[in-house]
């Protein structure tokens, strides 16, 4: 008994000074910003479909940016468990217990206006994919990816990418960010 | 900016989150990021603190049954009587009594039968061990969510992909006692997506010659039980999914011969055999209707048969049981994500067990029936449940919910849980719960009870913190209080028994678990508990101290890994109140880091200190002779090969 209240209490003294940013909420930092970081073709909906699929961590992380407005439409977080729905997605983050499903989503997605991010996998497929690199979260751009699917990136996007696969030229490296 | 907040009458919304949000995009990407936690994930999100044992421990640990890997795990113990493994923990585990009080599910099926409410966790269990992906225990009562049953916890056990074995798997093994298992695995997961499991194994064990101190006359064979220790069983098991489409089921037939004396009818040291079947079928459709709403359709069929002959010291000297039973459901959950800070569970489900039989023939010495008595149930069950999880403050969940059961020869009950969840930074989590549970009387009891056979009921509540140290290291400490009633106790001023037992325990729990890059992972739990039985004594068969301790690590090389796992079971008492010594038992197993040729091994040796010790035994027809406890077995060894083709 005495044993779990200074358990307890050594949990509560560590919680007081931990000021970092955990993984997963970084990456919904990150999906965040890609909202703003693009330039969406004209929409109808009144809502901005952020969906989460196969992370329930990131989901849950995601669901602090509800509600926020993104070129004035309303921002929706969806924690989805199949990829039947995701053709309603803005923005969709496959987490790694669905990347096995990555090429039925890409089927499914065709060329529509999605922005598909992953963490593991080859670039080829989705839009962006995010990377830990010693401590940073970086992203690569798959430019040719997002032009079929209509999507314009930001310049800001593009210069602080680890890397930006172009159409044509394969892959070009852009002034490294980090080390 | 709380006040801010406030004003723009956002959701209060933490700091850190909200620090993150007006962060410019170029300034986000310079800070710095903790990465996940290495060990293993609860898949549940349950308000208590979750054990899992993985498929890698399996192979590590050795581990051959559900059994074992029960044992393995903080404040839970199994206990042997040469029929079947029974599980304890938290004083639940009064000898004889099935595992039952817990439930136990396959890829969300619940495997108990439906005329004892046994979940059969030894070699009658439904799953041959290398199926098993993982398999988490989640203490703390479970009726909220599964109704009936889920008294003491649930054990969730989730199997294997076809796409992990991707191609056809052959496997032998050989142990102690002459014992033998063949297995074959077949596993695609076919371009579409489509994933197929097919499985069939079956072992066959001679057994020994026993040796029973507490029979040991000379009309008894001076104790010794010869040749009835022979134990056999087939398994098949086979999944096929796609997309959100599930359909899974397994069939086991076990054989077991008993070479104890369990009542002072049944004649030591003559052919006792029993036999349990069981098989089920289980279809589900999950998937997403819309953004915002999720959806899991189940069907579910189970059925159990078991037979037994035995001797009887009886002018008809043979006795046969023939159980059987088979039930139907469909289960239709939804999660509505309607709103960002709620998760909103809803859901009902159909049981019926349409058939339930109990017989007993007995014969004459001639093989003529003499008697031949039946009994026939039936129920069925409409149950309807909620819950609610309230994301109230971006590290305060609150989570309520209630389940709804009604049975067609019982009063309706409802099943409550609340609990309280706080997470101070993403490393810790806090959790205070408070829940009822009850278990309904089954076709055995509504036998041996008659009129009196009504409900039990508990009532826990439970703290837990867990706190991960760093990524590899995590801290789990939970102290629970479980309060049941309406316990079945024999009342001697009635002559008979009545529901109006009622028992408490209470302890706590403290668990180390590491898990380090170089491939080292080590866990050590200690439990504490104290139990008190209906009659206000020391509960029989709950050792106040459990110790687990394991370590598994690749050995120089890198081509065989050890596992070194140690179990402390604590004194406990007997039915007659002797008290046994607690006993400290060590396994150790060597396995091969990875294929070699498509090759892999593995090799265990059980008890390695050879300890003589004995566990509490379920049988209380000869007081003062020593049939209060059983002892167990020495070392055994234990080889299995793999050949992948």
């Amino acid at each position: 008994m005495r044993t779990l209240i200074l358990l307890l209490l050594f949990c509560f003294s560590l919680a007081a000074n931990a000021q970092v940013v955990a993984e997963h909420e970084m990456k919904a930092a990150y999906l965040y910003n890609f909202a703003y970081l693009f330039d969406w073709p004209d929409s109808k909906r009144a809502n901005f479909h952020v969906c989460i699929l196969g992370d329930e961590e990131v989901g849950v992380a995601m669901q602090s940016y509800y509600e926020r407005r993104v070129n004035g439409q309303r921002m929706v977080i969806a924690r989805l468990t199949t990829p039947t729905p995701i053709r309603s997605c803005d923005i969709l983050y496959v987490g790694a217990g669905e990347i096995v499903n990555l090429p039925k989503i890409r089927n499914i997605l065709g060329n529509q206006p999605t922005l598909t991010v992953t963490d593991k996998g080859s670039l080829q497929a989705v839009g962006i994919t995010l990377a830990l690199e010693g401590k940073r979260l970086m992203f690569d751009v798959n430019l040719e990816h997002c032009e079929r699917a209509s999507l314009k990136p930001k310049p800001t996007l593009l210069e602080l990418a680890r890397s930006v696969r172009k159409a044509t030229d394969g892959e070009i490296k852009t002034p490294p960010a980090g080390r | 900016m709380s006040l801010a907040l406030a004003l723009f009458h956002h959701p209060v919304r933490a700091t850190g989150a909200e620090d993150l949000a007006v962060l410019p995009f170029e300034q986000l990407v310079k800070r710095e990021v903790v990465t996940g936690s290495t060990l293993v994930r609860q898949i549940s999100d349950s308000p208590s603190a979750v054990a899992i044992v993985t498929a890698e421990d399996i192979r590590a640990y050795g581990y051959r049954t559900i059994a074992d890997v029960i044992n393995s795990m903080r404040g839970l113990y199994t206990t042997s009587d040469r029929r079947y493994q029974y599980m304890g923990g938290r004083g639940f585990g009064a000898p004889g009594d099935y595992t039952g009080r817990i439930m136990v599910l396959i890829d969300g099926y619940v495997t108990q039968d439906s005329l004892f409410n046994q979940a059969y966790i030894d070699e009658s269990g439904l799953l041959d061990l290398a199926l098993v992906e993982r398999v988490e225990y989640v203490p703390g009562t479970g009726s909220v969510t599964y109704g009936n049953n889920a008294m003491l916890g649930i054990i969730n056990i989730v199997t294997r992909k076809g796409g992990d074995f991707n191609g056809l798997q052959l496997s032998g093994e050989a142990g102690s006692h002459d014992t033998y298992r063949q297995r074959a695995t077949f596993g695609k997961r076919f371009e579409n997506g489509a994933d197929l499991l097919l499985s069939a194994s079956a072992m066959d064990s001679q057994g020994q010659n026993l040796y029973f101190p507490a029979y040991d006359t000379p009309g008894n064979n001076h104790g010794w039980a010869n040749g009835l220790d022979d134990e056999r069983n087939k398994r098949f098991f086979g999944k096929f999914s796609l997309d959100g489409l599930s359909i899974e089921a397994g069939y086991v037939d076990r054989r077991k011969s008993v070479p104890t004396q369990p009542t002072q009818f049944s004649v030591f040291n003559t052919p006792f055999t029993i036999d349990d079947e069981n098989s089920y079928l289980n279809a589900s459709y999950e998937t997403d209707l819309g953004l915002q709403l999720y959806s899991a359709s189940r069907f579910y069929y189970g059925y159990y048969a078991y037979e037994n002959q035995r001797v009887i010291n009886d002018p008809d000297p043979y006795a046969q049981r023939r159980h059987q039973a088979q039930w139907w459901g469909v289960d239709q959950k939804f999660v509505g994500k309607w709103f960002a800070n709620h998760s909103i569970l809803f859901g009902m489900e159909y049981r019926n067990d349409f058939r339930q039989n109990l017989r007993r023939t007995y014969y004459s010495s001639g093989w003529n029936v003499t008697s031949d008595l039946q009994e026939s149930y039936s129920r069925n069950m409409t149950s309807v449940y909620m819950a609610d999880e309230y994301r109230f403050h971006e590290r305060w969940r609150l989570n309520v919910g209630a389940r709804y059961d009604k049975a067609s020869d019982l009063e309706g009950n409802w099943s409550p849980r609340i609990a309280l969840i706080y997470q101070p930074d993403f490393r810790t989590t806090l959790k205070a719960s408070y829940s009822e549970a009850f278990r309904m009387p089954n076709a055995d009891d509504r036998s041996t009870y008659g009129a009196g056979a009504t409900p039990e009921y508990v009532a826990a509540k439970e703290l837990v913190v867990q706190h991960d140290l760093d990524r590899n290291m995590r801290i789990t400490g939970s102290l629970y209080e479980y309060r049941r009633s309406r316990q079945q106790v024999y009342v001697d001023g009635l002559g008979d028994y009545a529901a109006v037992g009622s028992s408490l325990s209470k302890g706590g729990e403290l668990e180390f678990e590491a898990r380090w890059d170089n491939g080292i992972r080590a866990r050590t739990s200690g439990a504490w508990q104290h139990s008190h039985d209906t009659t206000g004594r020391d509960a029989v068969n709950s050792p106040n101290l459990l110790g687990k301790f394991q370590l598994t690590s690749p050995l120089p090389g890198e081509s065989i890994r050890a596992g070194l796992e140690a179990q402390y079971l604590g004194s406990r008492l007997t039915t007659e109140r002797r008290r046994l010594g607690g006993v400290a038992l060590a396994n150790l197993t060597f396995s091969s880091e990875r294929k070699w040729h498509g090759l892999s091994a593995s090799f265990s040796i059980r008890n390695l200190f050879d300890r003589n010790y004995e566990v509490v035994s379920p049988f209380n027809w000869a007081p003062g002779t020593g049939i209060d406890a059983l002892r167990m077995d020495g070392r055994t060894y234990w080889f299995q090969l793999n050949v992948d083709l």
